[in-house]
């Protein structure tokens, strides 16, 4: 039995969808994400999941149970808030052992896993500090050790690292990490970050304007986008429009950019209007005659970074990103552009041409 | 820059540049007189202040001490008849309990219409005005429209009656009853500011986390919201218990010597008794009174502020 | 502590109930004010609720009376002057504390909203006890006075504030172009800052309007403004030409206020 079992949920305000028949499901001890861009809906997913909002229809099932209609605090679920919340008329331990106390914790108890918990969080002895002693990394500690030390069945984290600066993100993800290893408790992660959501989650959920566009293993949703907005917002894409010219067994000939390139992807209609899709890091420049090229260009700007070098090369009317070594293409260069085919995503409608056999084997099955 | 010219006709503009040159040379000379400047400039409001009011208190004071207008000698007579004398210890008495209960009142229903105003309403403004504007009439005008409702077949007396609570019309006039319902009717809207204030500044997340941690509405309301709005709360009582404490007006028209307070004894004093001296000591022991509540305030209060716990940001 | 079905129905009904017991409130306020406005209309002398017949006479009656017209007179005269004066000490200060480091200066901010705290009664005793000592006695300019004294803490409240908000750099550069220290005051500076200004003179107007216990202490028998009209009204006669009085007191309460919007949206929109 799933932790957490997310089924048909729709949320409307008004006239406004909030979220449109979600349905997805968290195992037990998994660091699940929900991916999305501000508006996708994710917030209004968790607070549908920790009871805050109701959803319009549809069943929430913590343990088997659904619980729609009953109150955040008679939910077996704990939260982390974007701003934190933590009391400010309170120290430390009392935060903490707040959720204790609720739940009829004694005195000695509460006391001993209030320690336990500091230990975790590796802020041992800061009991009786005052919450605006603390320093921003701190207080997200303190927040997230007051939410664990009730070992819900799920921990559901709002955005928490979005207010920290660069630095101090990197480190906390991944104490995130090792806390959540190391309490076997389930989290439930929701961001708009997709770099520390890739870092960190053993499965992702990515939402966009409401609507469920995949779910799946973080390999699975970067290496096999099923849209063309879940590959643009997992990382960087160029893509260029393009026509299907003639399909053979196993692969496509794609009209694109004046030339025909050769996808090894069995789908699509003669004649129907694609995206193709290449990511910068696969890219590599060429001189513009040599015949291992794709595609033709011209460098209009390039970006030193040591190793390599991020340059902007026009194709086809189109601005594209190309991550290579340093190469020593000028600016205003004719180049070739050339890449494994394999890495190549084919869209169709938004949706990914290589996943179309998956997809209709779901709607049968 | 150009000014008039001097030889120009008209009498109204010779006098117009006389003047300015006047005014010219008064702040040449001033430029470069910067004591003289801020002499002039915070010392004519200050002098006012001066004359019209901490004179006249210290004035009260020093009164208080005497045993009768100037020339007279010092004596502690006026204080010690206030605590000697019965009925005067049972109008402090009284004056006491009413202000208590006048606070207590405001607080519980300003404290209510704050909360609802803060967390449930969505119309805060017009809400606000409803508020505030009963203050902005005239303090006598609204003492008339409880008299109104008060007397004898007036509406307490309307409802008493078709609600069977009562046989006869007897109105609640001069009764404890009135001049309380009074007093708080008075400082209701003044008090609801600053609960209304503390309680919407406070972080409505804290509100979530409680819930989310396992306290109901009612439990997170005892343990969060009211220990963070108790800034707002300690202000609201000062507001309140200070002009209670020395209200006149309201016990004299609601209460009548029934319900004596020490406001009204203060001005029977300088109407009727002409006892000067003896009304002084009353006011000293009514300042001493707000005083204290000031304090008391600012311990209760700003002292929290100063350890660095108070009211959420 | 608290069971679980109470909390349950509170979270479910808390914020219906709350709603009904603001409006409840709300209510307790302003049916004393409908009734007194009601009333003011009421035939029968008696203040019998409800009125049995509706009618205009007392208005009549109060325009007919002489002496109550006089009191308003008198009441509009010592508000006008003791605003003016009002104003004008508060802008100085306003300007002093704006402006200037001086001893004492913690000392008058907190003197000059003194007056708000201290019991009126008790200002009101020591103002009559000290006119009588320095043989200047009460009258007209001894109310006034004390009107000054009752509203220059709230003048000074919004004033000072506002003075503090005004960019110093402007009158600087007024200076730099040839203003003396009197021009850039009342080109630049008073221009900007006349909306505080104005507020602050209608609260203190207002104030001034409906004050009583100062001017109860300290006026003579020929100084009569209208709350105290109002109070001998009705100490000794309390006939429903008193509603007639606080309906005139709710309007001009009101009239202030929508003068007050009134004169910031203009601002609003002038400015853009």
């Amino acid at each position: 039995m799933s932790v957490l079992q997310v089924r048909n949920v729709r949320k409307e305000y008004g006239d406004v969808l909030a979220v449109d028949d979600a349905s997805f499901a968290v195992e037990d001890g998994e660091f699940v994400s929900i991916l999305g861009p501000s508006g996708s809906g994710k917030s209004t997913m968790l607070r549908m999941i920790s009871g805050f909002e109701t959803p319009t229809s549809g069943e929430i099932l913590i343990n088997g149970e659904d619980v729609v209609g009953v109150a955040p605090f008679e939910r077996d679920t704990n939260m982390v808030f974007q701003n934190l919340a933590l009391f400010p008329h309170l120290t430390v331990a009392e935060n903490i052992g707040f959720g204790l106390k609720r739940s009829g914790v004694g005195k000695a108890d509460r006391a001993e896993r209030i320690e336990e918990i500091l230990e975790v969080v590796e802020l041992s002895g800061y009991e009786n500090r005052e919450i605006d002693q603390l320093s921003g990394g701190e207080q997200q500690r303190i927040a997230l050790a007051r939410a664990v030390v009730n070992r819900p069945s799920i921990i559901l984290l709002d955005e928490p690292l979005a207010s920290l600066d660069r630095k101090l993100r990197q480190h906390m993800k991944f104490e995130l990490q090792r806390i959540q290893e190391e309490t076997g408790i389930t989290f439930l992660y929701v961001t708009h970050d997709q770099e520390v959501a890739m870092s960190i989650s053993d499965r992702m959920v990515v939402l966009n304007e409401g609507e469920i566009e995949q779910k799946g293993s973080v390999q699975d949703i970067y290496d096999r986008p099923a849209t063309r907005f879940v590959a643009q917002f997992m990382g960087d894409l160029n893509v260029l429009a393009g026509t299907i010219g003639a399909r053979s067994n196993g692969s496509v000939d794609v009209d694109v950019a004046g030339t025909s390139i050769t996808i090894p992807i069995a789908g699509g209609d003669v004649g129907g209007s694609v995206d193709v899709g290449v990511r910068p890091s696969h890219i590599d420049l060429l001189d513009a005659d040599d015949p291992g090229g794709l595609l033709p260009g011209r460098v209009l700007n390039h970006i030193y970074a040591g190793d390599e070098t991020v340059y902007t090369v026009e194709v086809d009317g189109e601005r594209f990103q190309v991550e290579t070594e340093t190469g020593g293409f000028d600016v205003g260069e004719e180049v070739s552009l050339s890449w494994d085919l394999e890495d190549t995503f084919l869209f169709e409608n938004g949706k990914n041409v290589a996943l179309a056999d998956e997809r209709a084997v779901e709607l049968e099955g | 820059m150009a000014r008039t010219s001097p030889d120009s006709p008209s009498a109204t503009s010779r006098l117009r540049s006389r003047g300015r040159r006047h005014v010219r040379s008064v702040l040449a000379y001033l430029r470069d007189r910067p004591r003289a400047r801020i002499s002039i400039l915070a010392g004519i409001p200050a002098l006012v202040l001066l004359l019209f009011f901490v004179l006249p208190l210290v004035f009260m004071l020093w009164l208080s001490v005497m045993d009768g207008m100037p020339p007279a000698s010092f004596t502690l007579d006026n204080y010690l008849d206030v605590f000697t004398t019965d009925l005067y210890l049972r109008v402090v008495w009284r004056t006491t309990v009413l202000t208590v209960q006048t606070t207590a009142l405001v607080v519980v229903l300003g404290y209510t219409l704050a909360y609802s105003m803060a967390r449930f309403s969505r119309r805060t403004t017009l809400i606000l005005l409803l508020v505030i504007l009963p203050f902005w009439t005239n303090y006598i005008v609204r003492m008339y429209a409880l008299i109104n409702i008060f007397s004898r077949n007036g509406l307490i007396d309307f409802v008493q009656l078709a609600l069977g609570l009562a046989q006869e019309p007897g109105g609640i006039m001069f009764t404890h009853t009135a001049v309380l319902l009074g007093l708080t009717y008075v400082w209701l809207p003044l008090a609801t500011l600053p609960f209304y204030a503390s309680l919407a500044n406070m972080d409505d997340n804290l509100i979530e986390a409680s819930k989310d941690l396992g306290a109901g509405p009612i439990e997170t309301f005892l343990t969060v919201t009211l220990p963070m709005t108790k800034n707002g709360v300690v202000g609201g009582i000062v507001l309140v218990a200070i002009p209670t404490f020395g209200a006149f007006v309201t016990p004299t028209l609601l209460g009548g010597t029934d319900q004596l307070m020490i406001g009204m004894v203060i001005e029977n004093q300088f109407t009727e008794s002409f006892n000067w001296p003896f009304g002084s000591a009353l006011s000293v022991i009514v300042s001493a009174f707000v005083v204290l509540m000031l304090l008391l305030g600012v311990k209760l209060g700003a002292g929290d502020t100063l350890s660095r716990r108070g009211d959420a940001r | 502590m608290i069971p679980a079905t109470v909390e349950r129905f509170v979270d479910r009904h808390g914020r219906r109930i709350g709603l009904a017991l603001m409006w409840s409130v709300l209510a307790l306020l302003w049916i004393p004010i409908a009734i007194v406005t009601l009333m003011s209309f009421a035939a029968d002398r008696a203040l019998a609720f409800p009125p049995d017949e509706l009618t205009l006479y007392w208005y009549g009656e109060f325009l007919r009376n002489d002496s109550a017209i006089e009191a308003v007179v008198t009441s509009v005269q010592v508000s006008v002057i003791a605003t003016l004066i009002t104003v004008v000490l508060a802008t100085i200060l306003a300007y002093a504390v704006a402006k200037y480091e001086f001893p004492g200066k913690g000392v008058l901010q907190l003197v000059v909203t003194l007056p708000i705290v201290v019991p009126l009664v008790v200002v009101g005793v020591a103002l009559v006890l000290f006119f009588g000592f320095i043989n200047v006695g009460t009258g007209f300019w001894s109310v006034v006075v004390s009107h000054v004294i009752r509203t220059i803490p709230f003048a000074a409240l919004i004033i000072i504030p506002t003075m503090l908000r005004f960019d110093e750099n402007l009158e600087e550069a007024a200076k730099d172009l040839g203003a003396d220290e009197l021009d850039a005051f009342l080109n630049v500076r008073l221009p900007n800052i006349l909306p505080g200004v104005v507020a602050g003179g209608l609260l203190a107007f207002t104030i001034s309007f409906n004050e009583f216990v100062y001017t109860y202490f300290v006026r003579d028998t020929a100084t009569e403004t209208l709350p105290i009209y109002l109070w001998n009204q009705i100490r000794f006669e309390a006939s429903p030409e008193v509603n007639v009085i606080s309906v005139v007191f709710l309007l001009v309460a009101i009239g202030m206020i929508a003068l007050a919007i009134a004169i910031t949206n203009v601002r609003r929109i002038t400015l853009q």
